[in-house]
C-alpha cells in the first residue's frame, strides 16, 4: 500500500499531462459505452417494433418477408389474403383479438395502411406501450384519417388537413383518388418504429376509393361521388395481412401450426419477435463494425498513456533506484508504475461513465424528438460492466509493459542511478 | 563481542556481460558505530561496492555479511527488507522525490520498514522525529514546507542524510555525497553526518574520491589498495 500512496502522489505531480490521459481514456470509454446503448437501444427497439402480437400472418412466404412488408411496409406482399380467410381466423375460439391491415396505397411518399379502429387499441410497440395520440382521435368516419407523428411533421399537417391518397407505394402517382379527400383526425406520438411513418384510414376508406377502379385504374367515364361510393363500400374482398393476439401464449405455435396448414389458402403465421431478431441478426454487420470502431478507439486512448508511461519511465529510473536503496523490492517498483496505469485507467473508465450519464441526460429528449429513438437513462447493463472490466485489463496490461520494464531496470541498475 | 556491522570476505564480483571481475576484496569489515571512508577514483568500483554491501547486487562469489547474517543466505526480497530495516543511503545528488514534501521525504524509509517507523516514533510521532533530525542538520522550520526541487544542493543532501538517519539504522552507506557541494561546504556536511550517526548509533561507509575529508574518518581505505581485480 505504501507503494500506492506514492504512485498516486507521483501521478499527481505530473497532473497536467496525467489529466490529458485521462481525458483520452475517459472519451473512448464513453465513445465505447455509449454505441454500445445505442446499438443496445436500437435493437431493442427494432425488435421491438411491435410487441403484444403473437401472430402476424400473410400470404404465404418466408417470415422475414412478412414482417417487413407488414411491419416496416418495405417491399410488396407476395399476394393479399381473402376476406373470409381472415373472418374465419379471427374467429377462432383462442383469438382474442386481430387487426387486419391492407395496403398499396400512398400519401407523398407516405404510406397509407387500411385498418379497422382495434389498431388504436391493440397495436403494442417497445415494452408493450400502446399508441398515443398527440392531437385528435382514431378515424370514424370513412374519409378520415390519422397520421404518424414524422409523417404529420415533415408534411407540416395539422388536425383537419385535407389528404388526397394515390394510387400504389411510390413517392410519384398518376393515379390519385383526387374525388376522395379524407380529413386527418388524429396524429399520433412518436414511436420510434414505422407507424411514425405512416397514415391509417379504415378498411371501409380503403374499399370506398377504389369503388369503380378495376385492375389498379379507375374505369374511364365511371364517376362514383364520395358519399355513395362509402355506402357501396361494405367489406374488402382481401387484406394485406392481419395481427393476432392471442388469448393464451401457450397456444401460440397451435394456432401458427393450424394457420400454416390452412386449406382454403395458402398462408403464414409469423412470430413477429422470432422474425425479428432474425432481421436484426441480417444488419449485424454494421453494428460489429461500430463496435469494433469503439474498441480502436479504446485501444487509441491506452495508447495514449502507454506512450506517456513509456517516456516518463526513463526520467524515472533515478526515482526507482532511490526506491530500491529504501529497501523497495522489484516487485513494488512493478506495482507503481501499473498502480498509476490502473489508477489512469479506473479514472478514466469512471469519468467516461460519467460523461455517458451526463451526455444521456442531455441529448435524451433530442433523439427521442429526432430519431424516435427513446435511451433510457439505466444503471450499466451487465454488457457494459463487462466492457468496462475488458478495458480496466487492457489498462492493466497496457501498464505492464511499462511496469515489467521498470522492474527489469531496477534488478539491472540497483542502486546506480543512470540517468 | 557485537558482530562487525559488515564483513567481507573472499569477494568477487563481475558485472554481467564484462570479461572480467570489477571487485576482488580478500577481507573488509566495519566495526559498530565506525566511521569508515573508503577512496577510490571513479570508474574503481566503489558504488559497486556499495551495491554489494546493501545487498543490491549479489557477489560471484565470497560473502558478505551484514550484521552478522549473511545476505548471500537471504531471498530477494528479504535482502530488500533487511536493507530497508538496517541501512540508510545517501547518493551523490538528485535523492528526493520532487514529488514529496520535505518531511515525506526523509519518513520515507518508514514506509518501507516497521522498524525504522517504530524506532522514528519510539518518542511519539514520527513526524516529530523527522523534524527534530532535520533542524539538527540545519533545515529550519522555514523550509519544510517548501518544494524539494527549491531547495539548494546543499539543503538537499541534509535532507537525504536525515532520510538515511530516521528510525537509527545500524549501518549508513554515502556514496559521494559531497562531491556536488562547494568545497567549504563539505567539511560542514561530514561533520553534520558525523554527529546524526553517532547520535543514531549508526556506523558510516563513506565513499569518496576527495581526500581532503579522508583525515577526519576513523579509518580510512584505499579500494585500489585491498582490490585484486583492480
Amino acid at each position: 500500500m505504501a507503494v500506492l500512496t506514492l504512485a498516486w502522489k507521483s501521478l499527481l505531480n505530473r497532473r497536467f499531462t496525467a489529466l490529458l490521459t485521462l481525458l483520452s481514456i475517459a472519451l473512448s470509454c464513453a465513445l465505447l459505452l455509449g454505441v454500445e446503448r445505442i446499438r443496445h437501444e436500437t435493437r431493442q427497439a427494432f425488435t421491438q417494433s411491435v410487441s403484444g402480437t403473437d401472430l402476424v400472418v400473410g400470404a404465404r412466404s418466408g417470415a422475414v418477408n412478412l414482417l417487413l412488408y407488414a411491419v416496416f411496409h418495405i417491399g410488396n406482399p407476395t399476394n393479399n389474403i381473402s376476406w373470409q380467410s381472415y373472418r374465419e381466423i379471427a374467429a377462432h375460439p383462442k383469438v382474442d383479438w386481430t387487426i387486419p391491415i391492407s395496403l398499396g396505397d400512398s400519401h407523398r411518399g407516405y404510406r397509407v395502411v387500411g385498418t379497422s379502429p382495434d389498431f388504436f387499441t391493440y397495436y403494442k410497440y417497445g415494452a408493450k406501450q400502446p399508441l398515443d395520440f398527440a392531437y385528435g382521435k382514431p378515424f370514424e368516419g370513412v374519409y378520415e384519417a390519422v397520421a404518424g407523428s414524422e409523417a404529420a411533421a415533415s408534411l407540416g399537417y395539422a388536425l383537419d388537413q385535407e389528404i388526397v391518397i394515390a394510387h400504389g407505394a411510390g413517392n410519384v402517382s398518376f393515379a390519385e383518388h383526387g374525388d376522395k379527400p379524407f380529413r386527418l383526425a388524429g396524429i399520433l406520438a412518436p414511436t420510434g418504429t414505422p407507424v411514425d411513418r405512416s397514415l391509417f384510414v379504415s378498411l371501409q376508406g380503403i374499399t370506398a376509393i377504389h369503388v369503380g377502379w378495376q385492375g389498379g385504374a379507375p374505369v374511364p367515364g365511371l364517376k362514383i361521388p364520395a358519399s355513395a361510393a362509402a355506402k357501396l363500400a361494405k367489406e374488402p374482398s382481401d387484406i394485406t395481412a392481419f395481427f393476432v393476439g392471442l388469448k393464451s401464449k401457450l397456444a401460440t405455435f397451435n394456432l401458427q401450426r393450424h394457420i400454416n396448414q390452412y386449406l382454403q389458402e395458402p398462408l403464414t403465421a409469423a412470430l413477429p419477435g422470432v422474425a425479428l431478431e432474425e432481421l436484426w441478426g441480417m444488419m449485424a454487420l454494421a453494428e460489429k463494425a461500430l463496435m469494433a470502431m469503439s474498441f480502436m478507439v479504446v485501444l487509441v486512448g491506452l495508447t495514449g498513456m502507454l506512450s506517456l508511461m513509456l517516456s516518463a519511465l526513463n526520467e524515472r529510473r533515478r526515482e526507482m533506484a532511490i526506491l530500491r536503496a529504501l529497501g523497495a523490492n522489484p516487485w513494488q517498483i512493478l506495482l507503481l508504475v501499473v498502480g498509476e496505469s490502473l489508477f489512469l485507467t479506473l479514472s478514466g473508465i469512471l469519468a467516461g461513465l460519467l460523461l455517458l450519464y451526463a451526455l444521456l441526460w442531455q441529448a435524451q429528449p433530442l433523439i427521442q424528438n429526432r430519431l424516435g429513438l427513446f435511451l433510457p437513462i439505466n444503471p450499466p447493463s451487465s454488457t457494459e460492466v463487462m466492457l468496462m472490466g475488458a478495458v480496466l485489463l487492457a489498462g492493466l496490461l497496457a501498464g505492464l509493459v511499462p511496469g515489467l520494464r521498470a522492474y527489469f531496470y531496477s534488478l539491472a541498475d540497483g542502486m546506480n542511478i543512470r540517468v | 563481542m557485537e558482530p562487525p556491522v559488515v564483513d567481507l570476505t573472499g569477494l568477487a564480483f563481475t558485472w554481467r556481460g564484462a570479461a572480467k571481475p570489477i571487485l576482488s576484496i580478500a577481507r573488509l569489515s566495519l566495526a559498530p558505530a565506525e566511521r569508515m571512508f573508503v577512496k577510490g577514483p571513479s570508474g574503481s568500483g566503489k558504488s559497486t561496492l556499495l551495491g554489494l554491501v546493501a545487498g543490491v547486487n549479489v557477489p560471484d562469489s565470497g560473502s558478505v555479511r551484514v550484521l552478522g547474517q549473511s545476505l548471500g543466505g537471504m531471498g530477494g526480497s528479504a535482502r530488500d527488507r533487511f536493507r530497508a530495516d538496517h541501512m540508510g543511503v545517501i547518493f551523490q545528488q538528485f535523492n528526493l522525490l520532487p514529488y514529496l514534501s520535505v518531511v515525506e521525504n526523509v519518513l520515507l524509509p518508514c514506509r518501507f520498514s516497521r522498524r525504522r517507523l517504530a524506532k522514528a516514533s519510539a518518542q511519539g510521532d514520527a513526524k516529530l522525529e523527522a523534524e527534530r533530525l532535520l533542524e539538527h542538520l540545519d533545515i529550519g522550520q522555514g523550509i519544510l514546507h517548501q518544494r524539494v526541487s527549491e531547495l539548494s544542493v546543499g539543503q538537499q543532501q541534509r535532507v537525504a542524510a536525515a532520510r538515511a538517519l530516521i528510525g537509527g539504522p545500524e549501518l549508513v552507506i554515502a556514496d559521494e555525497p559531497t562531491s556536488s557541494l562547494d568545497a567549504d561546504r563539505r567539511r560542514a556536511f561530514v561533520e553534520l553526518l558525523f554527529r546524526e550517526c553517532r547520535e543514531a548509533g549508526s556506523a558510516l561507509m563513506f565513499v569518496s574520491h576527495d581526500s581532503t575529508l579522508e583525515p577526519l574518518f576513523d579509518r580510512s581505505v584505499h579500494l585500489d589498495e585491498i582490490n585484486g581485480a583492480g
